[in-house]
């Protein structure tokens, strides 16, 4: 009798718990599902077919075909191994100045704070009013850029209208709008590095670069994968600036995969086609984020 | 000489050095950001000298010619209430999720899954979301509407708030309100009068950042606005035509759209890093 009111007791309380977990857990799951499960779901179902958008009743389904003529595409592969050299140069370039900045902002100088706050705009700059901003800059007749040339007595570059320097230039404009993310969090990382472990390094007779190498950055190593992880994962899917500043162009010399996949979906209207890109670009990104997760040994679930 | 000074001496000149080197680096960094600045103030002529002017009589022009023009304010109050319903609907649906997420007692089970879901959000780019979504509104003949960009930042803003909401939860010892539960409070109650005030300064981040994401977003406006619902984004476009660019409308727009999101991060500045990363880095 006794051991079946407890037990009671206990159904009720699961009861309660669980009415109480899907009140609250429910509406935002079921709409992840709705708005972001499912649609993914959708691209891979798309990306089977072959889908020219005006004409919705020749719809046909190829399977893999998408994918194959894809890989057989010149202009997709370009698209692929520029997508990973853009992303090297950005976050290379920005984990490396990062870095740098996040040391001289830790360094004892006066006003360090005030310089942070100053450092951290360009991240809260609307993209496209930045791209737009270094479109000027960069422009070849009336750019301030090519005027610093030529009275540093160098010859005027295209920047972005140049066929081997589109890329590069757009890659300075992430770069520039991007780093103060790494340093944000990089100077986050080095201030939790306390002083104690420092002064008895240097006690011990360590020097500063002994400090930086062997404590300050294995220290950090959690932060450091973190920052590279997130600013990967931005620069692979990067749309904005490069829509803004090249379209893709000179011809298709800076076109990138998530340009490729615009212009084919929205550009051609050739849904089927651009979905299976969609696909190829999303894997590829998973791929790498798991391999930097893995390598940093990142725990997300803390 | 140096070798005459004292330590202290020597400690403060390298000081000195230290704060010339990182304010020349300021200055050098932050050039594109006072361009853009001074093309603002410039008039039309000066802003298409060559060689550029670096000064010229400031004049405010640009600035009046933009909030004259009453696109402008169209955009600003589209953007506005898209972000606004965005961050709001997403936070209404966020919040009471992560919670359960967080709290081993009321997780379902399989709820790795979930958080598999969630994180995906942030890896899949936006374009992937981008084709389905066109073709569905085009089908119901959505396309233009505020309704449909709203669900689109959703897509983005669900998946960050969960993430970013449930790793503030966690900060917050279950202990306090498993006591309020044996003083007889109900899960709910436990919720919203023990955990939900704690947890304001996580929300107003979560908040901003999302306000912050919808307000910049390019993509999916370029692809779904028409002339009923562009965002300020957008409105930056309209400077461009085919002749020529009109910089000083273009500068002055890109200038006033910031102002928001700089008070913003003024209010959110600790959990800034936080904000970035998902909630991996706690600042």
């Amino acid at each position: 009798m006794k051991k079946n009111k407890k037990a009671d007791a206990v159904g009720l309380r699961d009861r309660q718990i669980a009415r109480f977990r899907w009140t609250m857990l429910g509406p935002g799951i079921f709409v992840l599902f709705l708005i972001n499960i499912l649609p993914i779901a959708d691209t891979i179902y798309t990306s089977l077919f072959d889908y020219y958008l005006p004409m919705p009743q020749d719809q046909r389904f190829v399977g893999i075909g998408n994918y194959l003529s894809l890989f057989t595409e010149p202009r997709f592969l370009q698209s692929l191994g520029r997508t990973l050299v853009f992303m090297l140069m950005v976050v290379t370039t920005e984990t490396i100045l990062g870095f740098g900045i996040a040391l001289m902002l830790t360094s004892n100088a006066f006003g360090t704070k005030l310089f942070r706050g100053i450092l951290i705009l360009p991240i809260m700059l609307t993209p496209i009013a930045a791209a737009f901003m270094w479109r000027i800059m960069y422009s070849p007749t009336l750019g301030v850029l090519n005027y610093f040339l030529e009275v540093l007595g160098i010859e005027p570059q295209k920047w972005i209208y140049g066929a081997e320097q589109a890329l590069p230039s757009i890659a300075v404009v992430v770069t520039w709008c991007k780093t103060p993310f790494m340093v944000m969090v990089f100077y986050t990382g080095l201030l939790s590095v306390s002083d104690e472990i420092i002064e008895a390094a240097t006690i011990d007779g360590a020097s500063a670069l002994d400090i930086l190498w062997r404590i300050k950055l294995p220290l950090i190593k959690p932060v450091f994968f973190v920052a590279i992880l997130f600013q990967t994962i931005d620069t692979a899917k990067e749309f904005d600036y490069t829509q803004i500043l090249t379209r893709g162009g000179p011809g298709s010399a800076s076109e990138t995969l998530s340009i490729f996949t615009y212009l084919n979906s929205f550009g051609f209207l050739k849904m089927g086609y651009g979905s299976a890109s969609a696909i190829i670009l999303s894997v590829f990104i998973f791929v790498i984020a798991s391999l930097i997760i893995k390598a940093g040994g990142i725990d997300f679930d803390k | 000489m140096t070798s005459n000074l004292t330590m202290r001496q020597r400690k403060l000149l390298k000081k000195v050095i230290m704060t010339l080197i990182i304010a020349c680096f300021t200055l050098i960094y932050m050039f594109p950001m006072v361009w853009t600045l001074m093309f603002s103030f410039k008039n039309k002529v000066d802003s298409l000298a060559y060689p550029p002017k670096f000064f010229s009589t400031p004049t405010l022009q640009n600035y009046i010619e933009v909030w004259t023009n009453s696109e402008f304010l169209t955009y600003t109050a589209n953007s506005l209430l898209i972000a606004v319903s965005a961050c709001m609907i997403g936070m209404v649906l966020a919040v009471p999720a992560a919670y359960i997420l967080s709290r081993s007692a009321y997780k379902p089970k399989g709820s790795k899954y979930i958080l598999f879901g969630v994180l995906s959000t942030r890896i899949v780019p936006q374009i992937t979301f981008t084709i389905p979504f066109f073709i569905f509104f085009r089908k119901l003949h959505l396309i233009d509407t505020h309704i449909s960009i709203v669900i689109m930042h959703l897509t983005i803003i669900l998946g960050f708030g969960i993430w970013m909401m449930r790793s503030y939860f966690l900060d917050i010892p279950y202990d306090l309100e498993q006591s309020a539960l044996i003083d007889g409070c109900t899960y709910f109650q436990a919720f919203s009068k023990i955990v939900f005030p704690l947890a304001g300064p996580g929300i107003a981040t979560t908040a901003i950042f999302s306000f912050n994401y919808s307000w910049n977003e390019f993509l999916y406006a370029l692809i779904l606005t028409g002339s009923r619902t562009k965002t300020l984004p957008l409105g930056v476009y309209n400077w461009v035509s085919y002749e020529s660019i009109d910089y000083g409308g273009l500068t002055a727009t890109a200038i006033l759209a910031l102002i928001p999101i700089v008070i913003f991060y003024c209010f959110v500045q600790k959990g800034l890093v936080r904000g970035m990363t998902m909630g991996a880095v706690k600042g």
